[in-house]
């Protein structure tokens, strides 16, 4: 407590000695504070997705080495956690002619989708009659007004032409299994993000489902790379912090060296060098967090009407209480940190050094 | 000498900040730069488009790569389209192995568009086949080569030997930036910096005097192209040209082009200007703070100057002209960057070794570099200035005790 009380004292002695310099250095570091919030809030990707649904984590793949059979009750493998869609792919053939009317290298496959495209909101792709009927809907790059496609040495009707993609090929499900039959790639796209226990549990229903597969991917595959980004993001928003922070810390460094008498009296009344350093520590301690918190409150106080303009996702997002209380701990920590050099180095004078110093 | 020997002694007390200060202001500006360079890229595109008056009109986008739409779509078949524009290109070798793309127009988009800055533009090519073809040339890589010159041009055949060999005549030039059309991209949302790509080393030509010296057409032409609309067509005869269009492919009208544009131009810079600009600002600020700083830690100095009859004036000169230099040596490290780069590569470029892919170098840059240097120069000799001002050599001197 009496520690604080020191420190307090120290920090009323340079409002009132430089004002100037203080309210600079104040400034600053509200100013760095701010920032660090701004880009705290704005390198929240996995938050981002979450609030936005993002269907990468909402989606199970399953990559074959080649076409393999496949089973109607293998589409429902992980209905109990809710599916909105299912799409299989078939790897198929097409002719010279035809594939010359698609760029180099497009791969051609056909596509199926379980729910008709019809609970992600982006159907019906077949209309309820066609879904019975056997017949296909390809891309205008094979003909507009084609009436038939060979896939795999076979002639298939065609109903209509899109432009979803290069050389997109879709067949109704039921059509799907009964011609074709087999797929290389099928995906589980769930409703809602799963729990990270329950991605684990559909990810281990997958690999005993398909012991072949040459690859699975699993939510929470892309929610570690996405945690990977957003770390990133954070080790560039602290390093801003630091060095913004660290252009005003010369004024700190001024008001500290100003300051050395303090330190004399100190040691002249018997504090030792630890004591003296907990002082200044306490100090850069007070003095990071109030202007965090400065910070914080100006943000917190018009984040609605326009700092939440300023933010570089489109998805809207809010600041918790927990986020604000991260974002005052580590410009804290971070403050310290970067201002142990310049408190180190205002110790190494000896106090008999200081008052020489001082009776110049 | 005097004045620079005491600025020395400045920065030579404060090396640490200064060199700090330096470098981050360094940075800073650097930041901002890249982003303006982004930034004019794709307004430049945004204006080529203005400038070629691609107003009534669409990029057509063929589903097929094997189907020329343009059989289709033409002024022959539809009374509403005026032109169809589908450039063609083919390369030749010009000077110690530097290779060019040669592009070729009808002569009807010769005669309305004119990429050209100097010279003469392309007429139908009626002249003497025993002169020279005339040509204009685009980009950075023909600098060194001036309008009236002969340039020799050899065309590489399949199997790696010349075929043909010309000697052209340059009557133009395209001065960088250049940007010509480039018709690769398909997709739902084009913008303008996808139907133009910046060209460096162009040649155009009169495609009848490429017919002529090569002897057979070897030229590539990507399937999509852009029509333009008659200015008295009526609205039905408009969206007829549209529905063939939409029947075997895919269009974007020009407004649509223009406002995907804008759209992906706000998005992008609401992504990627607050960190520049966050940076500026902080480096502002410190320039501020620094100098106020150095100004207090010199004050001790200046009771010395002002007792040995140094003038205040002077003391504040150096003060200033101190913390300028600062702000100047970071604004010249970046415009030198910038001369360097000018000097030595295209002005434009779309690679991916720049941060935002597309970047175009604008003269503009070194004028907003020099103002907002001064600015911040101004900004933070304002309290050093009130500071010195408002004491007196007496009360600076008192001020000691």
């Amino acid at each position: 407590m009496k520690l604080i009380h020191l420190a307090l004292i120290r920090i009323g002695g340079y409002i009132k000695h430089y004002r100037l310099v203080f309210i600079l250095f104040f400034l600053g570091a509200v100013i760095s504070s701010f920032v660090f919030t701004y880009f705290y809030g704005n390198t929240q990707f996995l938050r981002n997705d979450k609030t936005e649904n993002s269907f990468l984590l909402r989606l199970f793949e399953v990559y074959l080495p080649e076409n393999q059979p496949i089973q109607p009750e293998q589409l429902h493998l992980l209905d109990e956690y809710g599916i909105s869609e299912v799409e299989l792919r078939h790897t198929c053939v097409l002719p010279e002619e035809t594939l010359e009317r698609l760029p180099p290298g497009v791969p051609t496959y056909v596509t199926s989708f379980l729910y008709n495209l019809e609970k992600e909101g982006n159907g019906p792709l077949f209309s309820p009659e066609a879904l019975t009927q056997g017949r296909l809907i390809v891309d205008k790059a094979y003909g507009e007004g084609v009436q038939s496609l060979t896939i795999d040495g076979q002639d298939f009707p065609v109903m209509d032409t899109v432009t979803h993609g290069m050389g997109v090929i879709y067949a109704p499900i039921q059509f799907f299994m009964e011609e074709f039959g087999s797929v290389y790639y099928l995906s589980f796209q769930t409703e809602t993000i799963l729990s990270r226990e329950d991605m684990e549990a559909a990810y281990s229903r997958l690999q005993e489902a398909f012991p072949d597969a040459g690859q699975i991917i699993a939510p929470s595959q892309y929610i570690e790379v996405t945690q990977d980004l957003q770390t990133s993001g954070l080790a560039r928003n602290a390093l801003t912090y630091v060095v913004s922070l660290l252009s005003f810390l010369f004024l700190f460094k001024y008001m500290l060296d100003c300051s050395k008498l303090e330190n004399v009296v100190s040691y002249i009344v018997g504090a030792n060098k630890r004591s003296v350093f907990a002082i200044l520590t306490l100090e850069t301690i007070l003095l990071s967090a109030a202007a965090s918190l400065c910070a914080i409150l100006i943000h917190a106080a018009f984040y609605t009407d326009v700092f939440s303009r300023w933010n570089q996702s489109d998805t809207p997002f809010t600041y918790t209480a927990l986020d604000y209380g991260v974002i005052l701990l580590s410009t804290v920590v971070l403050a310290l940190i970067t201002t142990l050099p310049f408190l180190f180095a205002s110790l190494r004078n000896t106090p008999v050094h200081l008052k020489g110093i001082y009776e110049e | 000498m005097k004045r620079i020997w005491l600025i020395k002694e400045f920065y030579k007390k404060n090396l640490l900040a200064v060199v700090f200060l330096l470098v981050f202001m360094g940075v800073s500006i650097f930041n901002a730069v890249e982003l303006l360079g982004y930034i004019g890229y794709n307004t430049y595109a945004l204006q080529m488009m203005d400038k070629l008056r691609l107003d009534d009109g669409f990029y057509c986008m063929s589903a097929s790569r094997q189907d020329d739409l343009t059989t289709v779509i033409n002024p022959e078949t539809f009374p509403a389209v005026e032109m169809v524009i589908r450039p063609k290109t083919d390369f030749v070798v010009h000077g110690d192995d530097h290779w060019a793309n040669i592009m070729l127009y009808d002569d009807q988009v010769l005669e309305r568009f004119r990429f050209l800055d100097k010279g003469k533009w392309l007429t139908e090519s009626s002249h003497d086949p025993n002169q020279p073809v005339e040509v204009v040339l685009c980009g950075q890589a023909f600098d060194g080569v001036a309008i009236g010159e002969t340039l020799p041009i050899n065309h590489i055949g399949p199997d790696g030997a010349v075929d043909w060999q010309a000697e052209v005549k340059v009557i133009g030039k395209d001065e960088e930036p250049t940007m010509a059309f480039s018709f690769g991209t398909s997709g739902d949302r084009v913008t303008a910096a996808d139907i133009f790509a910046n060209v460096t080393n162009a040649i155009y030509m009169n495609k009848a005097d490429y017919l002529r010296l090569s002897g057979a057409d070897r030229s590539q032409a990507h399937s999509h192209f852009m029509v333009l609309f008659r200015p008295d067509a009526d609205e039905a005869s408009r969206q007829a040209v549209l529905d063939a269009a939409e029947a075997q492919g895919r269009y974007n009208t020009f407004d649509q082009i223009r406002e995907y544009s804008r759209e992906d131009l706000s998005a992008q810079l609401k992504r990627e200007l607050p960190e520049p600009l966050f940076t500026l600002c902080v480096s502002v600020f410190a320039m501020i703070s620094i100098s106020v700083l150095l100004t207090h830690k010199q004050m001790r100095d200046y009771r010395i100057y002002y007792l040995v009859g140094c003038p205040r004036r002077t003391c504040f000169v150096s003060t200033f002209l101190s913390i300028f230099l600062i702000g100047l040596v970071a604004g010249l490290v970046n415009i030198g960057y910038l001369l360097y780069f000018f000097n030595n590569f295209s002005m434009i470029q779309a690679e991916d070794s720049f941060k935002y892919g597309r970047y175009l170098i604008m003269n503009s840059s070194y004028l907003y570099i020099t103002l907002f240097v001064l600015l911040a120069s101004f900004l933070s000799v304002l309290i050093p200035f009130g500071i010195l001002r408002k004491q007196t050599t007496i009360e600076l001197y008192g001020g000691r005790k």
